[in-house]
């Protein structure tokens, strides 16, 4: 059955181009500059702890980024969460992030954000799609906290002159729920596309390794950001 | 004093007119292709099986010295692989011959990557 896919393949793959191609172009794009994201993510069941914690999730990630065309650190990421395998494809997450932030000019911020989280893996005849849902409850400079869910679905599938190595495309779209005086103005945040290759080395290990487009829409929605990312990525199963 | 944030009321109109039309079509579009296409956990494990067996079966070849052994599945299930990666088949495998037996967990991403799980 999986073999019988190529037509499927070819009108995914299509998809796929398109969407990545379309996202909004605007006129007051105020930056518009190259960088790097590097991001370490380990995920595992609790059984390590208790077989029968069998269904319980722990999800570690760290980041560090860099912009103004690699000149400039601006941005850490830590995340832990605790989740729930439904079933071996769906998982519910509870989470944390803590986001210190320098950007150029700027003083410096620490956000953080608490999040509910939902993942759906669904294999394909074309390839592996995962839906995740995060409701993000920012907390940043002020009193009021920021509303912010963000979507992505992530596509993934291996060539076939050599399994190990993936096509990886993905795209996550972010949205203010609410205005406050810190966050900005509720509406559309940002989005972030992702083109790039993976190699699974075992069920335990995947690296990443590939573009990605980040673009920010500025506080009261009159001018963006665009960041040009070269993004690396390890993946960890424990 | 602190303003009880708006939800909806103030972000519907500001997301309809941040997303376009085109940009919310192309999505589900793909969406809609990629469901049509979707594959069980039984169609999965039924797939995987043939490479799981082989896999068993070669590596019981060597360690029981014997090139007639053969495989059997007693547990398969799909479990997660690498974080936001593929599900994998996951096989308990009991293989005998030559008056032998042996017992290996073989992990399968698809037909061609599979492996025995190392204890």
């Amino acid at each position: 059955m999986l073999k019988n896919s190529r037509r499927l393949w070819a009108a995914g793959s299509a998809a796929l181009v398109s969407l990545l191609l379309s996202g909004r172009v605007d006129a007051g794009l105020v930056t518009d500059d190259w960088g790097s994201w590097g991001q370490v993510v380990a995920e595992g069941s609790l059984s390590f702890i208790d077989p029968s914690l069998q269904n319980g999730r722990l999800w570690l990630e760290g980041q560090m980024r860099w912009d103004d065309d690699w000149q400039h650190w601006y941005q850490g990421m830590a995340r832990a969460a605790l989740g729930y395998s439904i079933s071996d494809r769906a998982t519910v997450w509870l989470g944390y992030t803590f986001l210190p932030t320098q950007n150029v000019g700027k003083p410096y911020v620490a956000q953080q954000d608490v999040w509910p989280a939902f993942r759906y893996v669904l294999p394909t005849e074309i390839g592996t799609v995962t839906f995740r849902t995060m409701f993000e409850t920012n907390f940043g400079k002020g009193n009021e906290p920021r509303y912010r869910p963000r979507q992505m679905i992530r596509y993934m599938r291996p060539f076939d002159f050599e399994p190990r190595l993936s096509l990886i495309a993905w795209d996550e779209v972010f949205v203010r729920v609410n205005s406050t005086p810190w966050g900005g103005q509720a509406g559309f945040d940002q989005n972030r596309a992702f083109l790039g290759g993976g190699w699974s080395f075992d069920p335990g290990f995947r690296v990443e390794l590939g573009y990605m487009n980040q673009y920010i829409d500025t506080p009261n929605h009159q001018d963006q950001v665009m960041h040009n990312l070269v993004m690396g990525s390890l993946f960890v199963n424990f | 004093m602190r303003n009880t944030p708006k939800f909806f009321p103030d972000a519907i109109p500001d997301i309809c007119r941040s997303i376009s039309l085109r940009s919310a079509l192309v999505p589900a579009t793909m969406l809609i292709g990629a469901l049509a296409g979707c594959v069980t956990d039984a169609e999965l494990l039924a797939e995987n099986s043939r490479i799981a067996t082989k896999t068993a079966e070669q590596r019981a070849a060597e360690e029981l010295n014997c090139p007639q052994a053969k495989a059997t599945i007693v547990a398969k299930k799909e479990v997660p692989g690498q974080p936001l990666g593929e599900l994998y088949s996951e096989y308990g495998i009991r293989v005998s011959g030559c008056g032998r037996q042996a017992a290996y967990e073989v992990e399968c991403r698809d037909e061609k990557i599979c492996s025995i799980k190392e204890k």
